[in-house]
């Protein structure tokens, strides 16, 4: 019976591994995979998963106070120990883990869209209408988004919508400029000029030939971002201009901790963990598709 | 026949992208070369002529491992020594000094950021050639390839120079170290056909003067004609026929060549004459083609 | 000369500022029959694309006219400008960057009608299916993308998608130059089949003098920028007359050993 267990559970891990490589293999356009690809994509998704389900379901009460239960080290009944008013430090990371990543991945969509609706524009603008635009970008990416940040908390006060704000406005210049050269050159390939030539509008030049085939470029560039976003709003939230407490994001779960980090490491450590693996999951996954979509790694 | 000691023997050599390698998927090994033969003597140019595709390119760049992840089977025979299997320190020792290789686009064979001189030097000065004597052999290598002011140009920057003359650079760090084989993979096609005559003039004037061998590859049979002594030819990774030039022109055997040769459209050619195309020979003689 | 068609008079066209500006075309002017297939020779930076160019509206001249059949499409109505794209067509050198890689075939045969407009969905299908006939390609074709496909091939779905709106000009800009000989020796037959079929009228821009003599009834030759000499090709060939024509075809190679050997001999006994 243990026998049929362990065959069936090989198996069906077998079968995941197949089933993420083939998914892995479609993202990446049929490149092969290798196994640190797999292993960053598989964690991607665990880490995805995790931080939708840790919004709603947690082992304990991720903001139940028990003093009683305070400064507890790792153990069986709490596997990451507690904090120093007794809440549980891995429930407090699962909750926390969707106002990061998912924070994280919201703020990259929103810069990533916004950066291509500029990138657009410049492209297809006039001369000095596109210099304009990208003058504007430079001097917006020469702002700390730190100090910006810092700035918006003044003035909006410490919430997560003060960091949000923050990083989409210091990101999306980046992606503008970057992603305005690739749709310029884009435009210049002969299946574009020969559109062009029927007398194609630019919108629809755009629309159909131009933004399909730098696609490729957008998903590299925003699958790239993602882990420096976890890195900077945990960042900014440790700096104390994220959500006041109790918020359970992880940048705030360090900064609870580090009053206690001689005495009990634990509060500090795990989510400082969990921001290093995230960070390098991310780093991983975005790599690997970059590196499937580099043309000097795939022919054709 | 010649009976000198061949400097090159390629015996039933394959190459091939192991599956894991293959790029898109696909299953088993893909094979780009398959049990090709081939000798070349001190001296001799012998012409490698195919479609893209083929194999051509694949057979030379292999001579040097090129491209470490193909698998190479058969023998390369390489002087005395045994190049498949060998490992990576030997093959460098022949790499630039025995065999060296130019390629197709002299645009992007010279390091944009280092001056002519120094990549002309290149080749002597990484084995350890005082600079100075390095730089004066390079001076006369310039000079023979045709370089105007060659002293002066020195100092240059690739940027600075016509597709032509980037193409005589190229070819002047290839044989600077005074090798045995010149491998030239497509070396005009990217040239006007008046800068191709010089460049294919100065091949032969080289490999005389010097007792140079040259593996020239190209898909356009009729620019080896006054060139090569043999010519090989390849069909999908195959070599379907090897003949002297004269030989190969006046009496081609295999269809595929005959195809090669009737498509050249020629200046002496009655332009109402319909230009013949591989398939029309291929066909004919049933065997089948990809277009 | 048949009645021209096509007409381009005192272009001209400089790139760049300053400095590093460069003359692409110095008062260049000719004509181009009904009915033509006129060989526009030079080498690279010689202009000989810039003109093609300028004529389907990539590049914008800096003086000069250009006439088709009584439109010039700089002044045309929108009427005139749209009969005027649907009748000068234009093939690209490079067969892989000239179709986009994100669509089928069949997109591809299709934009040209859907945005020159008028044409019915039966329409498009009975154009597409007729011509692709013709080229060589089969229906099943329809549904794969380029990468699918080898240099010739995709150089013949590019010559269909320039026909598909019926054009009465084909603009060639080194159709043939990017591909392998044996390959190219197909696609010359082919514009050459479909110029007798379909009664076009050919601008043929090329680098290589002897493609020039098999496919082209007339010849320009431009020398960086400057025309140099224009007449009928048997005239041309059998003597020409400006030095730089005599250069180019001088250097085109022959595919014989004995011949060849003979003109290096006296190459190299010129130059000594």
């Amino acid at each position: 019976m243990t026998d049929v267990n362990t065959a069936t559970a090989h198996a069906s891990a077998a079968g995941i591994g197949r089933a993420l490589g083939t998914g892995a293999r479609r993202l990446l356009g049929g490149r092969r995979v290798g196994i640190v690809d797999k292993l960053a994509f598989a964690l991607v998704a665990l880490l995805v998963v995790v931080a939708i389900v840790g919004l709603v379901v947690t082992p304990h009460d991720p903001f139940g106070v028990d003093t009683k239960q305070a400064l507890l080290p790792p153990g069986a009944g709490h596997l990451f120990g507690t904090d120093d008013v007794g809440r549980d430090v891995l429930s407090r990371m699962l909750a926390g883990a969707g106002r990061t990543l998912l924070v994280a991945v919201g703020i990259v969509i929103a810069s990533t869209a916004i950066g291509v609706a500029v990138a657009s524009l410049a492209a297809l603008a006039p001369r000095w209408l596109d210099e304009t635009i990208m003058r504007v970008c430079d001097i917006l990416m020469s702002l700390p988004s730190l100090v910006l940040a810092l700035g918006l908390a003044a003035a909006l006060g410490p919430s997560m919508t003060s960091i949000v704000l923050a990083m989409i406005a210091t990101s999306w210049p980046a992606t503008a400029r970057l992603m305005r050269n690739i749709l310029r050159e884009t435009m210049t390939s002969s299946y574009v000029e020969s559109a062009r030539i029927l007398g194609m509008s630019r919108i629809r030049l755009m629309r159909h030939h131009v933004l399909p085939n730098s696609l490729d470029a957008i998903y590299v560039q925003a699958s790239m971002e993602i882990a420096g976003t976890i890195v900077m709003i945990s960042g900014l939230a440790f700096l104390g201009v994220g959500a006041p407490p109790p918020s359970p994001d992880w940048g705030s779960l360090i900064a609870a901790g580090q009053d206690y980090i001689t005495t009990a490491w634990w509060i500090a450590l795990f989510p400082g963990l969990a921001i290093t693996v995230a960070a390098i999951a991310f780093g991983l996954a975005g790599d690997a598709i970059r590196s499937s979509v580099d043309p000097s790694s795939r022919r054709s | 026949m010649d009976t000198t000691t061949p400097l090159l023997t390629l015996d039933r050599l394959s190459v091939s992208v192991p599956e894991r390698e293959r790029i898109g998927g696909g299953v088993g090994d893909l094979t780009l070369v398959e049990e090709l033969s081939l000798q070349i003597r001190p001296g001799e140019r012998v012409a490698l002529v195919g479609e893209s595709g083929s194999g051509k390119s694949m057979t030379a760049r292999s001579i040097l491992r090129l491209d470490p992840h193909l698998r190479l089977a058969g023998s390369i025979r390489w002087k005395d020594q045994e190049l498949v299997g060998a490992p990576e320190r030997r093959l460098r020792r022949v790499r630039g000094r025995e065999i060296s290789m130019i390629f197709q686009d002299p645009m992007t064979a010279l390091n944009p950021v280092l001056t002519i001189g120094e990549q002309v030097a290149e080749p002597l000065t990484v084995r350890g050639m005082p600079k100075r004597k390095a730089h004066a052999k390079a001076v006369e290598m310039l000079d023979r390839l045709g370089v105007p002011k060659a002293k002066e140009r020195m100092r240059a920057y690739p940027g600075q120079f016509s597709g032509g003359m980037r193409q005589r650079v190229v070819m002047a760090a290839a044989l600077v170290a005074q090798p045995d084989l010149l491998i030239a993979d497509e070396p005009t096609t990217a040239l006007d056909v008046r800068v191709q005559e010089q460049v294919l003039d100065l091949l032969e004037e080289q490999s005389r003067e010097m007792n140079l061998a040259v593996l020239f590859i190209t898909h356009d049979l009729g620019i080896v004609a006054g060139l090569a002594h043999r010519v090989a030819v390849m069909l999908r990774g195959c070599l379907v026929e090897e003949r002297t030039v004269d030989d190969l022109f006046t009496c081609p055997e295999h269809p595929y060549t005959r195809g090669l040769i009737g498509s050249v459209p020629r200046l002496d050619a009655d332009p109402d004459v319909r230009l013949k195309t591989v398939a029309d020979y291929m066909s004919t003689e049933g065997a089948t083609t990809h277009a | 000369m048949p009645e021209p068609l096509l007409k381009v008079d005192g272009l001209q066209k400089r790139f760049g500022r300053g400095k590093n500006a460069y003359q692409a075309l110095t008062d260049v002017s000719f004509e181009v029959g009904q009915g033509e297939i006129v060989g526009l020779v030079g080498e690279s930076g010689s202009g000989k694309s810039t003109i093609i160019r300028c004529l389907v509206g990539l590049e914008k001249e800096d003086a000069g006219t250009i006439s088709y059949d009584g439109i010039d499409p700089v002044s045309a109505s929108k009427a005139d400008l749209r009969r005027y794209r649907r009748e000068v067509q234009m093939v690209f050198q490079d067969p892989y960057s000239s179709l986009d890689p994100r669509m089928t075939v069949q997109e591809i045969l299709e934009e040209p009608m859907l945005v020159i407009g008028g044409f019915s969905p039966a329409d498009r299908r009975a154009r597409i299916h007729e011509l692709i006939d013709m080229v060589g390609l089969l229906p099943e074709h329809l549904t794969r993308h380029p990468r699918h496909f080898s240099g010739g091939q995709r150089q013949r779905i590019a010559i269909v998608r320039s026909l598909v709106v019926d054009p009465r000009v084909l603009l060639c800009d080194e159709p043939v130059s990017a591909l392998d000989v044996s390959v190219q020796a197909q696609v010359l037959n082919l514009i050459k089949d479909m110029q007798r079929r379909l009664d076009l009228t050919v601008l043929f821009v090329s680098h290589d003098l002897a493609v020039v003599k098999y496919l082209c009834t007339r010849l320009v030759v431009l020398d960086k920028g400057v025309i140099a000499e224009t007449g009928d090709v048997p005239a041309i060939y059998d003597a020409p007359q400006d030095p730089y024509t005599r250069a180019l075809m001088e250097a085109v190679p022959v595919p014989d050993p004995v011949l060849e050997r003979a003109r290096r001999a006296r190459r190299l006994e010129a130059a000594r």
